[in-house]
This record gives C-alpha cells, structure tokens and sequence, in this order.
C-alpha cells in the first residue's frame, strides 16, 4: 500500500514535462504494439503450495540444493538461509531477493500481507491478487489494462504513468518472474524448512513474522534472527534497500555465531548507513 | 543368515568408524560417518547398541565438523532406539560444554528433544504398565545431568549463542513443569510435542516427582526473571532472548502472566551505557511481546489489556495496539459467533458442548491408553476402574486422613493401568503437594490460584465425595428419613453390621460414579458423563448452603433425559458393584457376600409377583416408589438391582425432573410425603437401611417429591429466577452458556410462557449491553424448537411451549419496551421458526387499532415498529416472507391513514426494490385498483344488502313512477345501478385507501399509469376523484421524467380522455411544456382523439399556424372549454407570446364559416358573445383593429355586422369608427351582399343620427328602401339633409328620396308597418 500511496503521490506533485519530450511520448505510446494474444482468457492462480514446489524446480539457482550442496562440498562454509519478507512479495523482498540471489546466497523471499497489492489506476483501486498468482499473469494482465487505463489524454498523467507503470511497476514484475514464479505468503509457508536470518522492510511486516514465528510449534530449538530495515515502498528505495540487505547478511555470513556480534553489526551498520535497524531473536 | 549378515556389517561400521576418527581428510570422515548411520538405521537396536559406544568415541574427535555430524547421528538413531541410548545421551551431555559454539548449541537443541523424549516415554510407561524401566530411569538421571548442565550454560559466561538456547531450554523446562490448568482446550492445541503436561505424573510416579519439578520450573522461572533485572550487563541477543522466552511462557502458562507483565514494565535499563547491546532492538521485543499478549484470550491477560495500552503509548505504539486489538475483538467475536451457531444448531447443546469439553480434556492424557481401553469387554473395564478409583482413594486418604484398613486390601492392585480425569489429576496433585509439606505448600498456593474456576469447582466437588461418611455435620443437615432409621438398623437381624461397612460405603459410590469416566471412552456411555459432571458442576454456585445430597436433585431437574437414565445407572451401580466388590474385598465382606446372594434370590422371586402392583404405585405416587414396594415384598428388595432399576425408570418417565428441584419448596414436601410413611411400618424401614447406607450420599430416591402441576410450575419459575439472579454475579463466558442451557430446560419442562417471559424480559433489558438476554431468549427457543422438531408426535408439547414463549416474550418485549427497541424485530429475525401466532402478532401490531386516544402516539411508533419487523423479516426469512408481505400489504390499505402511509412507505422505497417481491407487490396494488375501479358493481350488490330498505323503497318509487305493469326484476335492474351508484358508490376515502398503493407504486415504475388511464373510463366518479387528487402529486413527482408518461399520451386507452386533458393540464400548469409533449399531443390530436379539448393546455405554447387550424373545433366546444382554450390562448408562454392577439382571436372567430367547418353559428355568436364579456382584453382598441381588418376582407365575415353592431353596443364612442367603417361598406355595396344589409341597416338605424352622412352615401335606390323600411328616419334624416350644408352636396335624387322635393314626404309615409317588420328580421339575423 505504501507503494501506492507513494504513486499517487508522484502522480499528483509530478511537473509536466517539457513538451517536446511529452509529444515523443505521446508518439511513442500510441504506437505501442497491441498484443491480441493477451487478451486470452487468464489463467487461473496456482495454489501457493504448488507454486513454491513449481518454483523451486523451474528457478535456477535452486534454493534447496544450493542448500545441500553447500552441506556436501568438502570444505562447506557455514550457510545460511535467508528470507526477505515485505508486504506483497513484489518489490522491496523481490529486490532484496534477486540481489542476494545474484550474490550466490541461499535466498528467498515471502510476503505477509492478506493479499497481493499493486497500484492501480488510482489510490482506491488497486491491482489485487491472490499469493500464489504467478507474476507472468500479472505481468499480463497488467499489460493488458495499462492503454485502457491510461488514455493518451491528460498530458501529464500520461507521463507520470509512462514512468512509473511502464517503467516502473511492469518492469519490476518482469524482474519477478525471473526470480521465481509467483508470490509467495510468509505465514502460509511455513514448510518451507529453517532460515537463518529473515529480513523484513516494514515494522509491520517485522511485527507480522515475529507473531507467525512464535505461533508455531518451536520444537527444534534452533535460533533465527528477524530483522527490520525500513524501506520505502518505491522502487529506488527498494533497490537502495536489496543493497544494505546484501550488505548486511554478508557480514553475517561471516559470523559463525552471529548472537555475539550481532548488537555490533547492527550499531555499525546503523552509524555507517545513518539508517535505522531493529533485530530480534525467535526459535524454531 | 542374519547372524553373519549383522557381523560384517557391524565390522564394516567399525571400520568406518575407525577412519572418521583417524583419517586425515575431513571430507572422508564425514562420508564414513554418513555410512555409520545408515549401517546403524538398518541394525537391529540391540546390534546397533553394540556399536554406539565406538561411535561415542568420536567426541573427542577434534574436528568441529565430525563432532557436530556426531550430534546429527545422535539425533537420528538415538531416538529411534531410546532404550539403548544412554552411551549416547552421556555425549551429548558432554558436547553440550563444547567450546565450539555450532557443536554446543546442537547438541543443545537435540539435547533438549531428547529430554522431552524421555520425560515422554516415562509417563507414558507409568501410565500404561505403572512402572518405569529401568533404562528409563537411567536415561532420565542423565537428563537431569544435562539439565543442570544447560542450566549451568545459561548463567556462566560464554557464548551469547549458546546462551540463548539454553535459556530457550529453560523455557522449555518450564513449560514442562508448570501446570497448564488455565484453559483444557488451549492444551490439547499446543501441538505434538509439549503434549506432555504435569498433570500426568500424577499418581505417584516412582521416579519423578511432581512437586519437586514443579518448584523448580518456578525456580527456573525465577532465574528467567532475575536475568531481566541484570539485563544492565547484559548483550543485547541475550535479553532479547530472555524476553522473548518470558513472553513465550507468560502466553503458555497464565500462571506467570502477571509476574512477566510487571517485570517487563518495569524493565527500563539504562542500555544506551552497555556496550554491545542494541537499545532499539531491546525496546521492541518488549513491544513485541505485549503485542503478542494483546492477542492472547485469557482472563489474566485481558484484564490487564489497559496496562499494556498504556505502555504502548509510552511506546508511541498506541495505533498498532489498537490494529492488533481490533483483529483480536474480531477473531473473537467470529469465534463466539462460530460457537453459537454450532451450538443453537444441535440437539441436545449441552450433552454436545460438555462432549467437548471432555474429550478435549481427555486428550490431555495419555493417547495410547484409549486404545487398550477400547479393546476391553465393557464390564470388566467397570470393575478394573472401581479399583483403579479404590486405589486411588486410598492414596488420598493416606495423606489426607492417614490410612484406612479396609481400603488398604485392595492395594495390591496399586500399579494397575489408570485413566483419570484431570480433575482426578488434580486432585491427586493437590494430594502430593500437600504431602511434600511445606515445600509443597507454596507451589499449592499458585496452583490453586491460577486454576480456572470450573476446575476448581470440580475438584471440590470430587473431594466432597471422598469425606468420610459420619461427619456429624452432613449427616444432620440432610435428616433425611435415611437418617432416621440408621439408629433402628442396628436392632435388625438382616442388616450386615453396620461398623464394618461404614468406612467401606463412601467409597462405593464415589468409585461407581467414578467408574463412568473410564467408560466416556465408549461412545455408548456418553450420556452418562454430563450428568454426572454436572451436578457437581452446578452446585457450588448455585447451593451454596445445601449439601451432598441435594445436589444432585438440582442438576437432574435442570438436566432432562440423559440425567434420568443417569439416576437409574447411578442407583443401579452401587448395587451391582456392591454384589462385586466383596468378592474382590475378599474374607472381611464373606457375610455380605451371601447376604447379597440371598437377597438376589429373594428379590428375583419377589418380582415376578410385584410388578403390577409395584408399578401402579410408582404411577401414582413416583415419589415413594421404593418404600411401598418395600412394604409389600417384605425383605431385602432395593438390594436387588432390577427391581431398583425399574422402579427407578418408572419414576423417570412419569415424575418432572422439576420435582427434585433443591428451592425452598423442597422442604414442605418432604417430610410430608415420605416421613410418614417410616412411622407407619418401622419394620419394613429397617430392612432398607443397609442398602439405603451404603449410598447415602446417593440417597434422592426418599427425596421426590411429587409436586402439581401448579408448583411445579412455581418451582420451576423459582428456579429460573435463582439462575438469573446467580447470572449477575458471576461472568464468564462458560457459565452463561451453561446457565442458558439449563434455563432452556427448565422452560421446556414447565410451560412457563408469560411468567418466565416477564422474567427474561427484565434480564433483556438490564442486561442489554451484552446481549446476554438476547442470547438467552435465542438459546431457550432453539433448544425447544430442536425438541418439538425431536418430537414425532405432530401435537407436540414443546412445539406448543416453544409458541406459548415466543409469544410471551414477543408480548413482553411489546409491553415494556420502548416502540424504538430493535429487540423485538431481532428476536423474530433470529428465532429458530416463527409459528402462525407469530405471525398473527405482528399482524396485530401493524394493524390493530387502540380507540383510546392517549395511546395514540405511541401506536403509531408501533406500527413503525412492527413494520420495521416485518421488513427485516422478509429480509431474512424466505420462509415468512409470504405472511410477512401480506402484513404489509394489507397495512398499505388500512384504513387509517397514517398506517397505511407508513406501510406504503415501507412497501414502495423497500419492498419493491426486491426483486422477489415486486411482482407480488404490484400484482396486490393493481388487484386493490381494480377492487375500487370496480367496486361499482360489487358494491353495489353488498350496497344492495345493507341497505336494503332504502334501494328497496327508492326502486319502489322508481317502479311505480316510470314503468307500472312491466316486469318487476329486469327493468328496475338498470334503475338500481342507477341508484345503487348514487347510494353505494364507495366514499372517497375508500377509493384513497384502495388506491394509494398503487399510485405510490407508479412513482418507481411509471408505466404502471396505463392501467389507471385503462380503467379510468369505468370507473366510478368517487374513484375517478381520488385519481384526480393522486395524479398532480405523482406527476410531479415523475418530474421530467415521464416518457412513460408520454408512451401513454401517444396512445391513451379509450374512455381516459378527461384523466388525459387533466394530466396535460398538470403538465403544463407550471412549466411549458416540452417540444416532446407537444408533438405527442397534437400527433395524437391528429391521428387518433379528434378531441380537440386535450390540446387545450398546450395551446399556449402552440405558434398562431398552429392555433388556427383548430380554432373551429375549439369553438365547437362547449362554452366552458373554449373560455379556457381561448385564455390559454390569449395567455401564450413566456417566450413566444400570446399566440394569438385578441384581434387575431376576434378575427379568427370571424373567418370561420359555419357550414363548412362544422360549429353552428350559434357556437360563433357565442364564442363572440364570450370575447365581448371579457372587456379587459377586448378593449375599444381591439375590436376597433380587429373591424379595422375585417371590413377589408372581401368576402366579410358573416358575423360582421353583428360584431359591429355588438361593438358600438359595447363602446358607444366608438361610433365614429364605425361610420368609418359603414361608409367604407357602403362603398364596397353593402346592399348586395344579402346577409349582411339587413345588419348594416340595424346598425345604421341604430346609430343614428351618426349614420345620416353614411346614409345620405348610399345609392338612390338603397336609400329609398330604407326609407320605406324605416319610416321614422325620415324627418330626422330629412331636417339633417335639409341643412343647408349638406343640402349642397346632396344629388338631386337623394334628394327627391328624403322628399325634400314636393309630395315625396307622403309616399314615404305611407308604409310605417313595413319598416318596423323589416327592422324586426334584421335584429334577428
């Protein structure tokens, strides 16, 4: 939703371009080519558990080997499994989560929120789906929406959308389902075996996974470390934040017992980065 | 073959294991080790066994890697084979001081599945065989090693790591140990693995004692506590831990709420000065665990919620609170919710509900013993269970009361298989508590205070049952005629000795009525639970004075049927096992033995002849059902068990469980009714006393009562008052459903209706806050309406009782309510059926009339209210919706006004927005206007009979009058309907009632209006009437909005056309009418109405090309209606202006030609005449213009003349116009144009002498013949031509005419009578 709100913002408090740039765009836009195929019937959402099975066949590298893999080579590092978790699996988690996935660390990502949100035509409206929806049928659908939509009309919020839905939201999603298949709920994947670390972007979020953690049987007494760097749900803060992420779980990899070092990294990072950032330690 | 087979491969993982220990590549240990574990899955245990102490060997291995693969093997085999794991279990203990932190911390976490394992499997053997193995104990010292060990981690400096599992552990421990008595439900939820609860080793575990882990989870708890207030030195990850695992426990065990809340808000350590820890992340996990408490449900944490508030607003946390709040409210109203339907919607809610409560109770116990139990024949289960209870009883006694000899016999049996209740659980641990001393002392005291109320009654109740049977206080308080008789006991020579069976009868009953809570387990005894858990459940709150005995009798009166079987089940028990139990109790009962055999002989003969008699008496007199039958059968017959039961079953189906209600009642009946019957027959009392001992606190059956009808009733009502009243008191949510179930009952028994209704409706309205009234009335109406639905007979008794107090209470509410109360929509919108006297009250409040004026404001509140009802009823009940709509529609034609207003209010902006309704909705309205379109001739036949006398006597005068002699009945027919319609045509009020459904109706459909144009033309004038008032309202309604309107303008049914001119008078009266309008009408005009009138309204908006035309049928009108087209006329619109100027009109009114456009010419003159009155619009000037045209036309307008004629009438000073005017006809020749000479000499003779000059023009010949037509001209016209001026001009043959020549004046003279004839036939033309 802050991503929305953050839209609609820029939506409002965007200049209007200069004209020549505004005509190109026009042009541009007019001339975009009209894929009939899109406008098939959708496909219908595959069940969560489905899609994490689905995921992490298909999507290379795969998590859960890469995780045995680094059990079996001779001189195994200590690894770490991590989790980004953010509101809707979209943007800040998805960022994080390709990022840390590019670095070679064992990743994944959740939401937390009820559904899938994603901006719409306006703040009241917004794009909603169900966790588990693959991120190609959004794409398409989106796709799909995006000219009727947005008329060639108002100048102004034809570039503001230009920007931000074209560039921005159609993007990131394409982005996503290069990372894996669809978005997934933190609370409902609980079988997806032990983190390490989860990182979350929203105090709400941290709240949300905090409570689903000590809601669980903790029977394996076996520590994860939650913590909570808040960013903002737009798509340059979220690539800023995959950054301090990655950072952040490097320097925890090298830490074999990271419960002693932990309150040092977090004060460093806070004074290197001039950020806020809030840990906490639950069971499994 | 296996032999070998497990030598090589147990060779092989020797040698493995020799190269994880020595090999030089780490990658080849770790792979050798993984080989050991599959060798050891594949071995047998004891094979395996063999190998493990190699394998613990590896401990020692220096590489980090192999001792934590170690760890793994551990983990994976030690568990499967836990009875050989010690070798095993001792490393862990070992790795657990690593000082590799991964290797401490594993060996940690499977250190601690471990512990959970074994304590586990412990009280599972405990439980299942009543000894523990010997490697059991074994392992579990070793676990207490590791315990101390981990505990010891967790206080020593060292790794924060390891730190934080060890304190995880210590939550762990805790949980553990701490009795979870707060909710039965939340404990059977928590998952597999902390099934474990402490309530199990209850019964004396041999070797873990209860008491002592308990203080030490409080010890452990205390440690938890202490690290908090040192969090100063704390690192960050070590707090956060201790908090989180405070918060955890705190959750888990409501006992250790309040202490965790406190220590956490008083947590404030100055952390900015610690070096190494994150204030920020500290400070939220305290936020986070009193969010987490936020969510939590119980009583403790929910009491304290405003302290957590506060604390989050410290925090600046207050908006999450209140998300998190909300979401919880939400949850739990959902839940309620859940519940309520799932209970409203069964049987028997209670039995169900108690179900539950008990499985889930049950499932804290160990599982695997439902399986032996199952398996088991069920007598014998009864009798193992007995001794199970004996034993039990006897360790209670020990420490309570020190030891009992008798009771010690049955001892042997000590370890047998047990399966407690978990309030026997408690019991039992109250017991070794106590027996701890003061040690115990205090944990007693934290456990007694945290236990749920419910429990706690329990265990009372259950302790109640084991005092010893001669407490001097007991026995007195009861008195009962039992009482009486023991002293006389000891004198018969039949009753076993009275001191040798004392110490042994408490016991019977307890264990009897014990020995059911093994059999819940079977589903066939199921009902037999409830009622005994009830009772005891019951009591405490609700007796608090009464003892034992008494108590039972309440919970079976507010118990119905599985209750009775259960008084049956519970007399017969004591007497069955009483025939067991000295077998088992063996030499000391030997003469009980055989007296109980005797007397089964004897009863068994006894009851073949005793029936009859036997049962007739327990007809009638239920209540004393076991003393007469003892009087006739001399010996010994309540020891026989069939004959207890039957008598007992008898008085179940024919005595009111209400009778055995403990109120005040109670006490006159009672002595009453069974004293007497001891001093009669003493003998025959003796006999009984044994037995009667033996379950003395079981003694209800001298306590029925048989009470009538009325007291019954009385008894019931008190009852229920008692329950309400104990209601306030006490909340909770578990009692008030338990309340609601039993006032359910109670009503169901006694047919209470008002009485109670009276009584529920108070508790409605003090109790409105929380809805509990509400809930309550809707509890009682389910349970009763599931027992008349239970009930096959179709004249059930309930479904009568479940009308009677739906009907109260509805009436109540009615009373005492305000009109603006929603209860009483709500309780028929929620009530499981709603009968036909339901109905018919609603029916009444929406329509009934109450003359007294006084009432009347607040009658029509109750319309609103009961309207209000009915609406919502619909709404909700498909079922209703037929009766309900008829409700509302039979108030949209009620005869008073303000009802049917509100009702057509109801039906047109609600009801017919439904889809499902509208048709019914319209199809009444339409039937309605019909009804009074056609009430002409039906009332006239009802008209007909009521008022007789008069049509009689009027068709009489008719008869005699007009048409004497013809045929009686067919004449006078069409003379009735005449009469008839004067008479009986109904008044307008009428037609308004019938008909103001519909016009409201045609406001939300407009095309329903044909109908009224359709029925316009037949119906009767009152009707057509009321239509005329409604339609100005609706049209104006519709607004602009009437192409429906216009659909009917364009095409009007036959006989609407005044409805249709007054509709377009309507609408145009304010507005001009649109170009639409228009071009409909004179469309119509032009096509199909030739009636000219309805263009009438819209002739003002009409162009003067367009008025013309029509002007002659307009004329043709009658005069009224073309007064009115000719103001519409003259008015014109705004706009364009009059369409016509009153010249024009004059004009237009002159050009018509009579013959050839129809109106005759006595229309014209009038239509003249008409413009002539008007003086302010046809002024002087006008007429004046309007000839000034005419007299150029050529031909002139017939009417000219006159017109002139009327004008110089009119306007005398006009007359120099119009000599203008004569003079220019005279210069057209006048005299030729037949019709109008005669008018112009009118008119000249009228004018004179302003006509001489025009005269003196006239021709020669002309002015003769006026001459000769108006003789008396002649002087005047001479003396005037005779002037000397005009003299001159004249022509000599003018002249001659006037005779001013000689002898002319004669001639003239001579025909006087001619003229004044002529002069006749011209004013005529």
């Amino acid at each position: 939703m802050e991503f929305l709100e953050y839209s609609s913002t820029m939506l409002s408090s965007c200049p209007a371009a200069p004209r020549p740039l505004l005509l190109l765009l026009l042009k541009l836009f007019g001339s975009l080519p009209f894929n009939p195929k899109v406008l098939e019937p959708a496909p219908v959402p595959v069940p969560s558990s489905l899609v994490m099975l689905i995921s992490s066949l298909n999507v290379k590298p795969n998590n859960f080997l890469a995780g045995k893999k680094s059990q079996i080579s001779s001189t195994p590092p200590m690894r770490f499994r991590y989790a980004m978790v953010c509101s809707s699996n979209q943007n800040r988690s998805m960022e994080a989560h390709a990022l840390l996935k590019r670095q070679g660390l064992d990743v994944a990502s959740y939401g937390t929120g009820s559904h899938v949100k994603l901006p719409g035509p306006s703040l009241r409206e917004p794009n909603v789906y169900d966790f588990g929806t693959p991120y190609k049928q959004m794409f398409d659908e989106l796709r799909r929406k995006d000219p009727e939509l947005y008329p060639l009309n108002p100048l102004m919020h034809l570039t503001v959308f230009i920007r931000y839905k074209r560039n921005g939201i159609l993007q990131m999603i394409k982005r996503n389902l290069s990372v894996k298949l669809a978005p997934q709920r933190w609370q409902d994947n609980a079988g997806d075996g032990v983190f390490d670390v989860v990182m979350t972007f929203e105090e709400k979020v941290f709240d949300s996974v905090l409570e689903d953690l000590n809601n669980r049987e903790q029977s394996l007494t076996k520590t994860i470390l939650v913590m909570n760097l808040e960013v903002k749900d737009n798509h340059e803060e979220a690539a800023i934040g995959g950054r301090l992420a990655l950072e952040l779980c490097q320097e925890i990899e090298g830490n074999e017992t990271w419960e002693d070092t932990i309150d040092d990294i977090v004060a460093g990072f806070e004074k290197q980065h001039r950020r806020k950032l809030v840990y906490s330690i639950s069971f499994y | 073959m296996a032999a070998p087979a497990a030598a090589t491969a147990r060779a092989q993982a020797l040698s493995l294991l020799a190269a994880a220990n020595n090999h030089g590549d780490l990658a080849v240990k770790l792979s050798s080790l993984r080989q050991v574990k599959e060798i050891l899955l594949s071995l047998e245990p004891s094979l395996s066994a063999e190998i493990f102490p190699y394998l613990a060997e590896l401990h020692l291995s220096r590489e980090i890697l192999v001792r934590k693969s170690l760890i793994e093997i551990i983990e994976e085999v030690g568990l499967r084979m836990l009875d050989h794991s010690y070798v095993l279990v001792s490393v862990l203990l070992v790795l657990s001081r690593d000082e590799d932190p991964t290797v401490a911390k594993k060996s940690i976490s499977v250190g601690t599945t471990f512990f959970c394992t074994i304590l586990e499997e412990m009280a599972m053997q405990f439980h299942h065989r009543g000894k523990v193995d010997r490697w059991c104990g074994e392992l579990w010292t070793w676990m207490v090693k590791f315990k101390d060990t981990v505990f010891a981690t967790a206080l020593e400096p060292g790794c924060v790591g390891v730190k934080v599992l060890a304190l995880k552990f210590m939550e762990t421990f805790i949980l553990l140990f701490t009795p979870d008595a707060s909710d039965p439900e939340k404990a059977s939820s928590e998952g597999s693995r902390h099934m474990f609860n402490i309530s199990w080793l209850a019964g004396g575990h041999p070797i873990l004692n209860p008491a002592t882990l308990m203080s030490e989870a409080n010890r452990t708890f205390g440690i938890l506590v202490d690290f908090i207030q040192s969090a100063n030195r704390l690192p960050g990850a070590l707090t956060i831990s201790v908090i989180s695992c405070l918060a955890v426990v705190a959750r888990k065990r409501p006992v250790h709420y309040n202490t965790v809340l406190s220590v956490l808000l008083e947590f404030h350590p100055n952390l900015e000065t610690v070096k190494g820890c994150h204030a920020a992340s500290v400070q939220y996990s305290i936020r986070t665990a009193f969010l987490g408490f936020l969510r939590c449900t119980f009583s403790p944490i929910i009491e304290s919620r405003d302290k957590l508030l506060r604390a989050f607003r410290a925090m600046n946390a207050a908006d999450v609170a209140d998300q998190v709040l909300r979401q919880v409210d939400k949850l739990v109203r959902n839940n309620e919710r859940a519940a309520r339907e799932n209970w409203s919607g069964k049987n028997n809610q209670v039995i169900s509900h108690q179900n539950s409560w008990d499985l889930s109770k049950k499932r804290i116990m160990p599982q695997g013993e439902d399986d032996t139990i199952n398996g088991e024949v069920a007598p014998k289960r009864v009798r193992h269970n007995t001794n199970m209870h004996l034993t039990q009883q006897v360790q209670t006694n020990e420490s309570l009361q020190g030891p009992v000899s008798i009771n010690g016999i049955s001892s042997g049996n000590h370890l047998s298989d047990s399966e407690l209740t978990p309030v026997e659980q408690m019991v039992s641990m109250i017991g070794a508590l106590l027996a701890e001393g003061d040690r115990g002392a205090a944990s007693l005291e934290i456990l007694i205070s945290k236990l749920h109320p419910d429990m706690l009654a329990d265990i009372v109740i259950t302790s109640m049952k084991h005092l010893p049977s001669t407490p001097p206080t007991l026995a007195s308080s009861v008195a009962t005629p039992a009482d009486i008789v023991v002293s006389s006991s000891t004198n018969t020579v039949h009753s076993p000795t009275p001191p040798a069976q004392l110490p042994f009868d408490p016991i019977l009953p307890a264990g009897s009525s014990f020995s059911e809570v093994p059999s819940l387990s079977s589903s066939v005894a199921d009902p037999r639970r409830d009622p005994r858990r009830d009772p005891r459940r019951m009591d405490p709150r609700r007796l608090n004075s009464s003892v034992g005995p008494t108590s039972l009798p309440v919970g079976e009166g507010k118990e119905s049927v599985p209750v009775q079987k259960d008084i049956s089940t519970l007399l017969s028990k004591p007497v069955s096992v009483s025939a067991v139990t000295p077998g088992a109790t063996g030499s000391v009962h030997s003469t009980a033995v055989e007296l109980s055999q005797n007397k089964m002989m004897g009863s068994s003969g006894i009851r073949i002849i005793d029936p009859p008699e036997c049962r007739e008496d327990l007809l009638t007199v239920p209540n004393e059902c076991s003393y007469p039958s003892k009087e006739i059968s001399s010996l010994d017959v309540p020891l026989s068990p069939c004959r207890d039961d039957e008598g007992i079953r008898e008085t179940k189906y024919s005595v009111p469980d209400l009778d055995m209600l403990s109120v005040p009642d109670f006490d006159q009946h009672s002595p009453s009714a069974s004293v007497p019957d001891f001093d009669q027959d003493p003998p025959a009392a003796s006999d009984i006393t044994a037995p009667e001992e033996s379950y003395r606190e079981l003694d209800p059956v001298p306590s029925y009562v048989e009470l009538t009808t009325e007291q019954s009733k009385t008894v019931g009502k008190l009852a229920i008052e008692r329950i309400i009243e104990s209601n306030r008191h006490v909340f909770g949510f578990d009692c008030n459903k338990i309340r609601m179930a039993l006032i359910a009952r109670l009503i169901a028994r006694i047919d209470a209706g008002s009485d109670v209704a009276t009584i529920l409706r108070e508790l409605i309205s003090v109790d409105h806050r929380e809805f509990k009234g509400h809930d309550l009335v809707l509890h009682v109406l389910y349970h009763l309406h599931s027992m008349a639905i239970l009930d096959t007979d179709e004249s059930s008794f309930y479904a009568t009782v479940y009308e009677n107090f739906l009907i109260s209470v509805a009436r109540s509410f009615l009373d005492a309510l305000p009109a603006s109360d929603k209860s009483f929509s709500r309780l028929f919108g929620e009530a499981p059926h709603l009968p036909d006297s339901a109905i018919n009250l609603l029916d009444e409040l929406c329509s009934t009339r109450h003359d007294p004026v006084g009432k009347e404001v607040c009658d029509s509140e109750r319309v609103t209210q009961g309207l209000g009802a009915v609406w919502s009823l619909i709404l909700v009940r498909p079922n209703e919706r037929k009766a309900c709509l008829a409700i509302a529609l039979k108030c949209s034609v009620h005869s008073e006004e303000e009802v049917r207003a509100k009702a057509i209010r109801l039906v047109t902006n609600k009801l017919y927005h439904l889809t499902y309704i509208a048709e019914h909705v319209e199809q009444f309205a339409t039937d309605m206007l019909l009804t009074a379109v056609n009430s002409e001739t039906n009332l006239s036949q009802t008209a007909s009979t009521a008022e007789g006398i008069k049509m009689e006597a009027k068709s009489q005068i008719t008869l005699t009058t007009e048409s004497l002699g013809s045929g009686n009945s067919d004449i006078p027919s069409q003379q009735d309907l005449q009469t008839s319609r004067e008479v009986s045509v109904i008044s307008i009020s009428e037609a308004q009632r019938l008909i103001s459904l519909f016009f409201a109706l045609c406001k939300k459909k407009p095309s329903l209006l044909r109908l009224v144009f359709e029925v316009y033309g037949r119906a009767p004038k009152m009707v057509n009437q009321a239509f005329h008032r409604h339609i100005p309202i609706l049209i104006r309604e519709l607004g602009s909005s009437y192409t429906e309107l216009l659909q009917i303008i364009s095409d009007p049914p036959k006989g609407s056309e005044n409805l249709l001119t007054y509709v377009l008078q309507i609408l145009t009266q304010e507005l001009a009418p649109s170009l639409d309008l228009i071009a409909t009408v004179k469309h119509l005009y032009e096509t199909k109405l030739k009636d000219v009138s309805i263009l009438i309204p819209l002739l003002s908006s009409l162009t003067k090309d367009e008025v013309l035309p029509i002007f002659p049928p307009l004329l043709n009108l009658p005069p009224e209606k073309f007064q009115l087209a000719l103001a519409h006329i003259l008015q014109g619109s705004a706009h364009t202006g009059p369409a016509l100027t009153p010249a024009e009109v004059l004009i237009a009114i002159h050009d018509i030609v009579p013959e050839k456009d129809g109106p005759p010419l006595k229309k014209i003159t009038d239509a003249c005449s008409a413009c002539f009155e008007q003086r302010t619009v046809f002024t002087q000037q006008v007429l004046a213009k309007a000839l000034g045209q005419m007299v150029d036309r050529t031909p002139l307008p017939l009417l000219f003349m006159r017109t002139v004629i009327q004008a110089i009438d009119a306007f005398p000073t006009l007359v120099d116009f119009v000599m203008e005017i004569l003079s220019k006809l005279v210069r057209k020749q006048i005299w030729r144009l037949p019709k109008l000479w005669p008018g112009f000499l009118k008119c000249v003779s009228q004018t004179k002498p302003h006509s001489f000059p025009v005269l003196l023009e006239l021709p020669v010949p002309q002015l003769e013949s006026i001459m000769k037509k108006f003789p008396d001209l002649r002087p005047s016209l001479t003396a005037y031509a005779n002037q000397p001026t005009i003299r001159s001009s004249l022509p000599n043959s003018a002249l001659s005419v006037l005779g001013l020549d000689n002898g002319q004046d004669s001639r003239s003279q001579m025909h006087p009578s001619d003229a004044t004839s002529s002069i006749h036939g011209a004013a005529l033309t």
